[in-house]
């Protein structure tokens, strides 16, 4: 034990904790074996000693007292290495701080290689100056996590501060010297190749991140003066070059403020190069007196144009991208929108081959601008468009264009008219053989007027229909169209300017096409109905129209007969007057409606007019003597009058008598009421002849009693009268 | 004259045909017991009132005569209105006025509103020389059921006769005029065929 016990002494003077623990386990499983060993040695034996035991106890004893020596020792070395611990940690914490010593060494030298590069930065070598503000901001940059604290923040942001005066300055500069190359003025630019290095001031502009700012107003000055002018039909593109140096007085350089920094400036005014000979290329958009209508000299334009900005750019082929990325769809949307399908589509006048040649000159100036000045279109295009779909857009166009010249047609004025006749060859525009097919259609249309702008339209659609057979929906569409665009009002009060001749000439056009849509234009037939009743519904119009005057001029004539004739007043006039109104009607519309149409809608108005006039005696209770015997004489001046609205060649009094009875049924109805107003009672049953004379053929009996009791006074003779009028 | 109470009833006549077969002369000559050789066109409309005595009794005759010519004819569907008797006139010497018979007798069929109403041909002019015979004028009135009589305007012949041949016609057909007739009368009267077959020959 005793050796033990040394062993674990010499032990805790040489080893570590963890070499002392390892020990002492060793030990400890040592002194296991020996009590073992003991134990068995004592069952081998079978015989215990006192002496045997004694050195048990002791060895026990010992053993005990080894133990505790052990414990005592173990605890000692917990003490002892949580203090060595504790020095680790120390150690520990003083290795970090000397890095972080280490990095603000570093950080501080990279500072001191800032600041000294700023320092050296000198605006008027804007080239120099920008590479190093670009190295110091980079370099910022990278330290710039490195700050920490509030205090470092401040002097970063005043370090920062002097880097943007630094940028300002030299972004003046590299505008200035911008300036000095180009020159923009109205529709014009001024390159000036030799003002500046424009790689340098690219570079420059690039290291100071102002290239964006100055390169997006430069494109958007290029397009506004130059390309979009380009891009239209009214400018044509100048280039050429100049060795007439621009002369700029100091004074007219504008001085920027610091703080305008991000305000806007102009090319315009920027020049401090002075004055020098120089090779300047000018390009100018020159204003035309008279629009163009080639699309070659579109593309001519823009190839000019494109050609004289390269060869500023032609070293710069990614700025030369840049502006094909911008100008190129603006150009596109510029040519979809307005000119180009104008000027191939439309120019051509519908001569497919022009178009052909002028979309082979587009595809040639594409591949040009492609291949020889990295001019790139974005994908697709309006010219991939044309050249793709160019037999559909075409008919499209076509198709367009003649919509929208026949809606002109439809919309013009209908008081300029023609005559239609198709049975008079020599004033006919038909042919022959259209009047020949004409003569065999079984509904001819008759002689009248037409607007000229209705029978343009029906030519047009027929060229179009030879043209394009195949253009079935054509005609369909367009007097779709019609029935659209021309409304008649339902009433009078909103006729507007639709007067009684404008509704007839709507009347005409409308019957004019239905004709044509049944016999002249396919898969139109459908419209027809539609187009007699937009007829209809003019002679309706024109027809209430007047009936709505007469009714007025009637009411005139017809009002206070009584009073008028006691004071002596001709009440002949009046009734003249709608005769005056017939007759100026049948001036203004005779030969615009076809003959016999407009004699029975004239012999319509007439008929209303005489019917009228009946109702209102026929409704008087009492007709006196006087009133009566002046009546009758206006009414036969006012039917001498009107009967010579149709009197057509007839050579007597009572042949127009005649025919004026033929042709208004109230004719006769009129006359006899004439007659009664001054007839006796005698006179009158000599009409009647018990229900079998012609006053029995218009009145009833009802209507003759009523009259004989207006006009006769209530006698015994009267009453008896009456009596036989049944 | 007669007065209104002596008068039976009143009759609607009317006188139809082509243009010169001699409608008004035949007016003229029934009503005036006049002739004008040199009578103009009607125009239009002519109406005379007759009274005649039929069997001792007293029948007012309101006659129509139209304008034959297309131009002036005014005759419309109301003047047909009523009428209880129709003379249809040609002219004996004009071929062509035989054979426009047809549309004639087919606007009256159309227009007139008594269904039995009395219809006479009347072949006019016989004092010319004649190109439409006797027979194929009382064919053409046997074919559609009408009095036929042939007569003269200028010499009187048949005149007389045939406007009181059909007034009797009219009186003997049931229904035809008593409606309108507001007095009791009494007429002998032949049965139905006789009134169907019969025609004058004087």
């Amino acid at each position: 034990m005793s050796n033990f016990l040394a062993e674990v002494l010499h032990a805790k003077e040489n080893a570590t904790i963890d070499e002392l623990n390892e020990i002492l386990r060793t030990l400890g499983s040592k002194i296991s074996q020996l009590k073992h060993n003991v134990v068995q040695s004592l069952h081998s034996t079978f015989v215990l000693y006192d002496t045997d035991v004694d050195r048990v106890v002791e060895w026990y004893t010992q053993i005990l007292d080894a133990k505790e020596q052990t414990e005592k020792l173990e605890n000692q070395l917990g003490e002892d290495k949580q203090i060595l611990h504790s020095a680790n940690e120390d150690l520990e914490q003083i290795n970090c701080e000397l890095g972080q010593c280490q990095a603000s060494i570093v950080l501080l030298k990279s500072l001191v290689d800032i600041v000294k590069n700023l320092e050296r930065a000198d605006p008027a070598d804007y080239y120099n100056a920008a590479r190093l503000i670009k190295e110091s901001e980079d370099e910022l940059s990278s330290i710039a996590g490195s700050f920490r604290n509030a205090e470092d923040h401040i002097w970063v942001k005043q370090l920062r501060a002097r880097f943007s005066d630094l940028v300002v300055d030299v972004y003046d500069k590299c505008r200035k010297e911008w300036g000095a190359l180009f020159r923009f003025d109205t529709n014009s630019l001024t390159i000036y190749p030799h003002a500046a290095n424009i790689d340098q001031l690219i570079t420059s502009l690039r290291n100071i991140k102002s290239f964006n700012r100055v390169w997006e107003k430069f494109v958007n000055m290029l397009w506004q003066e130059l390309f979009k002018p380009a891009c239209s039909t009214e400018f044509k593109i100048e280039v050429c070059e100049s060795n007439t140096g621009l002369k700029y007085e100091a004074d007219d350089v504008p001085t920027r403020e610091r703080d305008s920094f991000i305000g806007e400036t102009s090319f315009l005014h920027v020049n401090d190069v002075q004055d020098k000979e120089r090779d300047n290329i000018v390009i100018r958009a020159k204003k035309l007196d008279k629009p163009f209508s080639n699309a070659a000299e579109l593309f001519g334009n823009l190839t000019e144009l494109i050609t004289g900005i390269n060869s500023v750019f032609c070293e710069n082929q990614t700025e030369m991208t840049n502006l094909a990325n911008v100008i190129a769809p603006k150009i596109c949307n510029e040519l979809a929108n307005k000119y180009l399908k104008t000027l191939i589509l439309q120019k051509c006048g519908g001569d497919i081959e022009i178009a052909r040649a002028d979309v082979a000159h587009m595809k040639k100036f594409v591949r040009y601008l492609e291949d020889e000045m990295n001019f790139h279109f974005p994908e697709p295009n309006i010219f991939q468009d044309i050249e793709d779909n160019f037999d559909s857009l075409f008919k499209s166009q076509v198709r367009e264009a003649l919509v929208v010249k026949l809606r002109d047609l439809i919309k013009s004025d209908v008081h300029n008219t023609d005559e239609i006749n198709y049975e008079g060859v020599p004033n006919s525009k038909l042919s022959a053989d259209e009047i020949i097919l004409l003569r065999k259609n079984p509904a001819l249309f008759p002689r009248c007027v037409v607007s000229k702008s209705i029978a343009v339209l029906v030519q047009l659609l027929k060229e179009h229909m030879k043209q394009y057979p195949k253009d079935v929906g054509m005609s369909a569409s367009v007097l779709s169209l019609y029935l659209a665009l021309v409304k008649i009002p339902k009433h009078e009060a909103d006729a507007g300017e639709l007067v009684p001749l404008t509704s007839v000439l709507i009347h005409n056009n409308s019957l004019f096409l239905a004709h044509h849509a049944g016999y002249t234009f396919e898969l139109c037939d459908d419209l027809v109905p539609d187009l007699r009743g937009k007829a209809s519904q003019a002679i309706a119009f024109m027809m209430r129209s007047v009936r709505s005057k007469l009714n007025e001029l009637i009411s005139t004539a017809m009002s206070s007969i009584e009073e008028r004739v006691d004071r002596g007043i001709d009440i002949t006039h009046d009734f003249l007057v709608i005769t005056a109104e017939l007759k100026r009607l049948n001036t203004v519309m005779t030969g615009v409606l076809p003959p016999l149409s407009w004699h029975d809608i004239l012999a319509t108005l007439v008929d209303h007019t005489l019917n009228e006039m009946c109702s209102k005696v026929l409704a008087w209770d009492d007709i006196p003597a006087n009133s009566a015997s002046e009546l009758a004489s206006a009414f036969t001046q006012f039917a001498v009058a009107t009967s010579s609205l149709f009197k057509g060649d007839a050579s007597s009094p009572r042949e127009v008598e005649a025919l004026t009875a033929r042709a208004v049924k109230k004719w006769q109805r009129f006359k006899l009421l004439s007659f009664v107003l001054t007839a006796s009672m005698k006179e009158i049953e000599s009409k009647w002849v018990g229900g079998c004379g012609p006053l029995a053929i218009e009145y009833s009996a009802e209507e003759v009693r009523r009259l004989v009791r207006a006009l006769f006074q209530n006698t015994d003779r009267r009453a008896a009268f009456l009596a036989t009028i049944k | 004259m007669a007065s209104s109470d002596e008068i039976l009833t009143t009759l609607k006549i009317l006188i139809i045909g082509q243009s010169g077969v001699g409608k008004s002369s035949l007016l003229l000559r029934f009503t005036d017991d006049i002739f004008d050789p040199d009578q103009p066109a009607t125009i239009g409309v002519d109406f005379k009132v007759k009274t005649l005595s039929i069997d001792g009794n007293l029948v007012k005759l309101a006659i129509w005569d139209t304008a034959g010519q297309e131009r002036f004819r005014t005759l419309t569907p109301s003047y047909y209105r009523g009428a209880q008797g129709a003379i249809l006139v040609y002219d004996v010497s004009s071929r062509a006025s035989f054979e426009r018979l047809e549309p004639w007798l087919q606007e009256l069929n159309t227009y007139a509103t008594k269904s039995n109403i009395v219809k006479m041909l009347v072949g006019n002019k016989i004092d010319k020389d004649r190109v439409v015979t006797r027979e194929e004028g009382l064919q053409f009135a046997r074919r559609h059921s009408m009095l036929f009589i042939e007569a003269s305007a200028k010499s009187k012949e048949g005149v007389q006769c045939a406007f009181e041949e059909l007034v009797q016609k009219v009186i003997q057909t049931p229904g035809l005029w008593e409606s309108d007739n507001r007095q009791g009368f009494s007429l002998q009267r032949g049965g139905e065929e006789a009134a169907s077959e019969s025609w004058c020959s004087c």
